[in-house]
């Protein structure tokens, strides 16, 4: 039935559409640099001038033994340059590569079309290593590109001159894309979210930010030095007090003397999980809820590690994640992009009124010597105590009443004893040092306790109504399981430096004045930048919270917001109703809906009049002036004689004769005496 | 089955697009449907929301919807670059038969309009493709090849777009309310050149003078009493004194006649080709002659309206009345 | 448009209309055709009055007056002039022919060879005529007024089309109405009532109407009109050959002329209407039976006045 269509020819490329096509094509592949190897970008521009030189006739096609070994040399090149397959990158590369030799071979339109849609799948490839703001935007105007080529090829216009050609195919694109957006957008609400069928090679991670699941001296200082973002948090019930914000990442139980760990051995994050979901795993029970609850969401950055950061004990939490006996909450996989959790947590509830065995045996590890001068310390602590609570309360004392000082450049501690080395000779150190020798001092009396490792605090950000928490902000304390009070927090830096915990670090390290020191440029120096970057901070985690994380259990919360109960048939109405209204919008926009030859309103005015008068027997000749209508109309209909003439009048004089600031009133006239005549 | 359907289709075509001298293409005219090229946008739009899936990658999403969003729009662009534009018949070459015939178009838009690469077809005989850029109104011509003599009735115009991006194909259908003329194939040259010699080159030699007349110059004489003083030969007065006094002569041939029925070959179709080089020659020589066929007759005379009527008649021969 | 123009107009036509009777619309176009400084084609049988009305309008604008008849044997030089070779000083000097006159009347015109009226057309179009290498200025204004037989006899020759568009309008006095033809059995004899004619105007008076004639104001939706005509002619089946710009050019000036006539400072579909045979009846070729001004008013009849494009 279609076959009536006439195929279209094989229409050549123009120079024009070549340099369109060039184009695009370097502002696709602009982005993949920074991921990718940079010699790519030079096989493109390579192989573009080629093109071009070609194009204006310097050089001849090259055959086909020239471009297949070409082709050969760019995959080995690729591989030889460390990608292995399969992995994103290596697709990524071979297909740029492939991008970049088609602009040699391209002379037909269908290759052009080949080019400009890989340029789309490129496009959309690149969102894979980065989701930024920028990367949107940048990944829009490639569209806009993208498009006007593909504009640019389809139809050459005579008429117009080269600048002209551009900006028409650029203003058609823009048109075209803003057109979609609506659309773009329901689409983006309404399409169901799938689960994964099959998991594909994720983009390598260079690095690891943020802590890591091991605490040696030192670590954490580290981490201070940056202002990087760790988590965004915003609560939909009342925010915890400041100095209530532990936000527990991992629980480290092996010693080795140096160095904190979570296992005595090293385990990969596979085995991890295992190891948990076996060993450790969460066991409601054991968690006796009471005190006040915050409910929050969080939405973690690409940290490529699986640690979350949760006020514990959690007693709920959405999302794809794994929860351990010790309260955490970890991801199933390392963070390649940001994810969204919610999460409801009480913590004043008490965990664990009997301890495990296993838990216990963790809890009390420590290496068999070593650090001989703080076992004797704890020993003459305790017998001075009496008991356990005495006891710590006496080792809180101690750090607040002996001489130490909170500082972000510790002296070194060596190897071995490194316990020693602060609690009796520096007395200098970082929440690392304080909480690692509290947890030894404990365990060195048999009372079981573990250090915990997260972030404390965070920067309230009040034109988004949301919690910051960036890398600085990262924080090390211990837990003490008590007998019929379960696992208990203790925080001794906040025995050296309360400011630390009441206010944040950089009130801590005043004095010092060592607070991001080595990032001068940081906007955080210049206070009257903190409202822009607040701002600029709070458009990242709208586009976070609704661009980035919006999957499906954010599409069933924000259409139950928007639509009460859900149900197929009203989704269903919901949809074709928006579609419905956005076709009319899209008609009225691009003018569909006028008549295809209006005439002027004083024409259809007039034609108006003659149908009135034309029902009352007095038909009008194509050829009869208004004035020749006018006289054979008063013969017809003596009694409206008048109003005939004064219409007819009117209607000459604003036709034939009024200038041009007449008219309005004019019509407006017209208009009063066309309601005169019946 | 098939051709169930596409009599079907034929007849809706025929309801929606009644044959006219001037046709403004409007909804109920544009058929429109997703080209090749859509079809493998959607398959990448497939692999792309594919991607996006296992990868959870929102901003896969959305260039994959952008881009499903395109096409929907798109649709939209590539109708009305159809839509309100109209086609006006203006007229049709008459040409021999077996020559093109050539069909000149007005095609007109809004005002406010534009449109963009359009492209008219008459599928295996011609194609061509405007813009209505700077002018509301352009012409264009298009061509189609002819078999026989007589009146020429053009077969409808496939009118399509793939403006703006070729996602889409707009297209209808516009039959043209308009004949043209397919005069005769004249016969080959030589032929009547043959025949000229005999019957019209005689007669040419026989062309008469005619004296007393004012177009060209024939000679001088002495003067005579009551020659006008305007023809007296001023020069050669200024030379010899003597009057003398110009004459001019006019030409006129006497008319020739092509006749039906002086032709020997056998066949109609054969004799009106010979009767077409007849007239042509004829023409080119500038020579009076008229045209005598079975039930008509035109009168002797010359000049280009009357080549025209000539051929009328030889190529409606038989059929209707001129 | 000074308050005295319209007076001097209406005291001109009633002037012409004593001469001519019962012509009023053939006396206005004629007049109308003097103001758009075009020359007008008179097509008529004999004795219709075609010279009373050359004569008495050439008299009514105070222009001096000139006849030449066509014939067969009239050259070139018995219209331009010639330059004639005087014995008494042995040199050639130019004499003027009739065509150095601000009114000619061309009688006959296609009885004359195409030499002799290609030379009248050439002077027509330039204005000025070429002869031994010198040029002469034609006098201004410069109306030309030829008349034609409409049957071709036997040793006439037509007018090519192309030539006839030099016209700007084509009329015929046709016979006159049963009154005006009593009324000029009894004696009203318009040759004898010429030499009573007062001259209304001169040619300084002239020139200042002629220049009037492109001020009268066209409206958008006017040209609409004239261009839905003009396409009208081009595009229907009826017309071998449509209006030529040039064409649509005379419509133009002989309506604002026309209007000028009304003493209407901006033109009406009417004047378009009241001018379009004379201007379109030459101009156009049918390729039926209907030709000239049966043919133009055909085409009036099936062209909207009322509508525009423009929104």
């Amino acid at each position: 039935m279609f076959k009536t269509s006439t195929p279209q020819p094989q229409a050549f490329i123009t120079y024009t559409g070549m340099i369109w096509l060039l184009a695009a094509q370097l502002i696709v592949m602009l982005p993949f640099t920074t991921s990718l190897p940079p010699w790519l970008i030079v096989v493109v521009v390579f192989a573009a001038g080629w093109r071009l030189r070609v194009l204006a006739g310097k050089m001849t096609q090259p055959s086909t033994l020239i471009k297949a070994s070409l082709l050969l040399v760019g995959i080995a090149a690729v591989f030889m340059s460390g990608l292995r397959l399969p992995s994103l990158e290596a697709m990524s590369a071979l297909l740029l590569l492939g991008f970049a030799f088609k602009a040699i071979e391209a002379v037909k339109r269908r290759d052009a079309l080949v080019v400009i849609f890989t340029g789309y799948f490129l496009v959309a490839l690149n969102f894979l290593y980065s989701q930024s703001i920028f990367a949107g935007v940048y990944g829009t105007l490639s569209l806009i590109v993208l498009t006007g080529a593909l504009v640019g090829v389809q139809q050459t216009i005579e008429e117009f001159t080269p600048s002209q050609q551009v900006r028409f195919n650029f203003w058609v694109a823009g048109q075209i894309l803003l057109q979609c957006l609506p659309l773009m957008v329901l689409i983006f609400i309404f399409a169901p979210r799938f689960q994964a069928f099959w998991t594909l090679p994720m983009p390598m991670e260079q690095t690891t930010r943020g802590i890591s699941d091991r605490m040696a001296p030192g670590d954490i200082e580290k981490l201070s030095q940056s202002d990087d973002l760790a988590f965004r948090v915003s609560f939909k019930s009342e925010r915890p007090a400041q100095s209530k914000l532990y936000w527990q990442g991992l629980v480290l139980n092996y010693f080795d003397g140096h160095e904190w760990r979570q296992f005595a051995n090293e385990q990969a994050i596979e085995e991890l999980q295992w190891t948990i979901k076996k060993d450790y795993g969460y066991e409601p029970l054991n968690l006796k809820t009471q005190g006040p609850s915050y409910e929050y969401e969080a939405i973690y950055e690409q940290s490529g590690q699986p640690w979350l950061f949760t006020l514990s004990p959690t007693t709920e939490v959405q999302g794809d994640v794994l929860r351990a006996a010790d309260y955490r909450v970890m991801a199933k996989q390392p963070l390649q992009s940001p994810l969204l959790i919610r999460a409801v947590s009480r913590p004043d509830s008490i965990r664990d009124l009997t301890l495990s065995p296993k838990l216990q045996d963790l809890a009390l590890q420590l290496p068999k010597q070593g650090d001989k001068r703080s076992r004797e310390l704890a020993q003459r602590l305790y017998a001075e105590a009496g008991d356990e609570r005495a006891y710590i309360q006496t080792v809180m004392n101690h750090f607040r009443e002996q001489n130490f000082f909170y500082t972000l450049h510790p002296p070194l501690l060596g190897e071995k004893d490194t316990i020693d080395g602060f609690l009796f000779d520096s007395q200098r150190g970082f929440c690392s040092h304080y909480a690692g020798s509290f947890v030894f001092l404990m365990r060195a009396v048999g009372i079981p306790a573990r250090v915990v490792i997260g972030y404390q605090g965070g920067e309230w950000n009040e034109q988004g109504k949301y919690l910051a928490v960036h890398q600085f902000d990262a924080h090390a304390w211990a837990e003490v399981w008590l007998p019929g009070q379960g696992w208990l927090r203790f925080d001794p830096t906040s025995m050296v430096a309360p400011e630390r915990t009441e206010q944040n670090l950089e009130a801590a390290l005043k004095k010092e004045g060592s607070f991001l020191e080595k990032s001068v440029f940081s906007s955080r120096k210049f206070a009257w930048l903190n409202s822009i970057r607040q701002q600029l901070d709070s458009m990242q985690y709208g586009w976070q919270r609704w661009v980035l994380s919006y999957d499906s259990d954010s599409q069933t919360a924000l259409l139950t917001k928007l639509l009460g109960e859900l149900s197929f048939t009203k989704i269903a109405l919901v949809i074709m109703a928006l579609f419905g209204s956005l076709i009319l919008v899209w008609m009225v926009w691009l003018g569909l809906t006028r008549k295809t030859h209006p005439e002027a309103l004083e024409d259809r005015l007039y034609r108006r009049f003659t149908e009135r008068l034309g029902k009352q027997g007095c038909e009008r000749r194509l050829d009869q002036t208004p004035n020749d209508y006018a006289q054979m109309a008063i013969q017809a209909l003596p009694q409206q004689a008048e109003q005939i003439l004064a219409f007819t009048q009117t209607y000459q004089n604003l036709v034939y004769s009024c200038e041009d600031k007449q008219r309005s009133s004019l019509l407006r006239e017209l208009r009063r005496l066309l309601g005169q005549i019946r | 089955m098939f051709e169930a359907i596409q009599a079907q289709f034929e007849q809706m075509v025929k309801q929606r697009l009644p044959s006219a001298r001037t046709t403004t293409l409007d909804q109920r005219k544009i058929f429109i449907v997703p080209s090749k090229t859509a079809m493998a946008l959607l398959v990448m739009i497939i692999v792309l929301f594919l991607l996006g899936i296992n990868f959870q990658n929102s901003l896969v999403y959305a260039v994959c919807f952008w881009l499903l969003a395109m096409l929907v729009v798109n649709v939209l662009h590539t109708w009305r670059n159809l839509s309100g534009l109209s086609i006006t018949a203006i007229h049709i070459q008459p040409c021999f038969a077996g020559e093109k015939a050539v069909l000149e178009l007005e095609l007109a838009c809004d005002p406010k309009q534009q449109k963009f690469a359009i492209d008219l077809t008459w599928p295996h005989e011609d194609r061509t493709q405007v813009n209505l850029v700077s002018t509301q109104t352009t012409r264009l011509k298009l061509s189609h090849s002819t078999q026989t003599r007589g009146r020429f009735t053009p077969p409808r115009i496939h009118i399509s777009t793939h403006y703006p991006t070729g996602l889409a194909v707009a297209w209808s259908y516009v039959s043209v309310d308009i004949s043209g003329l397919v005069y005769p194939a004249p016969a080959p040259k030589n032929q009547s050149q043959e025949h000229r010699h005999t019957t019209a080159a005689n007669q040419q030699q026989s062309g008469k003078e005619l004296s007393g007349g004012s177009n060209d110059f024939g000679g001088i004489r002495s003067y005579q009493a009551g020659d006008t003083p305007k023809h007296i030969h001023w020069g050669q007065y200024a030379k010899t004194g003597k009057l003398h006094t110009k004459v001019f002569v006019d030409y006129a041939s006497p008319d020739l006649w092509l006749d039906w029925n002086t032709l020997n070959q056998p066949g109609i179709e054969a004799r009106l080709s010979q009767l077409c080089r007849q007239v042509l020659d004829a023409h080119q020589a500038q020579q009076k002659y008229g045209l005598k066929l079975p039930g008509v007759t035109i009168a002797p005379a010359k000049g280009e309206a009357h080549q025209v009527r000539c051929l009328q008649a030889l190529a409606l021969f038989g059929g209707e009345h001129v | 448009m000074t308050t005295a123009t319209p007076q001097l107009i209406q005291a001109a036509l009633q002037q012409l209309n004593a001469v001519i009777l019962g012509k009023e619309h053939t006396v206005k176009l004629a007049l109308s055709c003097l103001l758009a400084d075009g020359h007008l084609l008179l097509e008529d049988l004999p004795g219709m009055g075609k010279t009373t009305l050359a004569h008495a309008l050439a008299k009514v604008c105070g222009l001096d007056y000139q006849r030449v008849q066509f014939t067969s044997d009239l050259l070139p030089a018995d219209l331009i002039g010639a330059s004639i070779f005087e014995p008494t000083n042995a040199s050639f000097r130019f004499h003027q022919g009739p065509l150095f006159s601000q009114v000619v009347l061309a009688d006959e015109l296609n009885r004359a060879t195409p030499k002799a009226q290609s030379a009248l057309l050439e002077a027509m179009e330039e204005q000025q005529v070429s002869v031994d290498r010198q040029t002469y200025a034609l006098p201004q204004p410069f109306f030309v007024i030829a008349t034609q037989n409409p049957q071709s006899q036997s040793g006439t020759f037509p007018l090519p089309e192309s030539q006839l568009d030099r016209f700007l309008l084509r009329i015929s006095l046709g016979y006159p109405d049963p009154v005006a033809e009593r009324d000029m059995l009894k004696g009203r004899n318009g040759r004898s009532l010429l030499q009573s004619l007062k001259p209304i105007l001169n040619p300084t008076r002239l020139q200042g109407l002629q220049s009037l004639v492109p001020q009268v104001k066209l409206s958008d939706a006017l040209l609409d009109y004239v261009q839905r005509l003009i396409a009208y002619t081009r595009q229907s089946e009826e017309c071998h050959l449509g209006l030529s710009p040039r064409g649509a050019q005379a419509l133009v000036r002989s309506a604002q002329s026309w209007a000028l006539l009304q003493a209407r400072a901006h033109v009406l579909p009417e004047d378009v209407q009241a001018v379009f045979a004379a201007v379109a009846g030459h101009r156009l070729v049918g390729r039926h039976e209907t030709q000239g001004e049966q043919l133009a008013r055909h085409i009036l009849s099936k062209v909207d006045v009322i509508g525009s494009r423009h929104v």
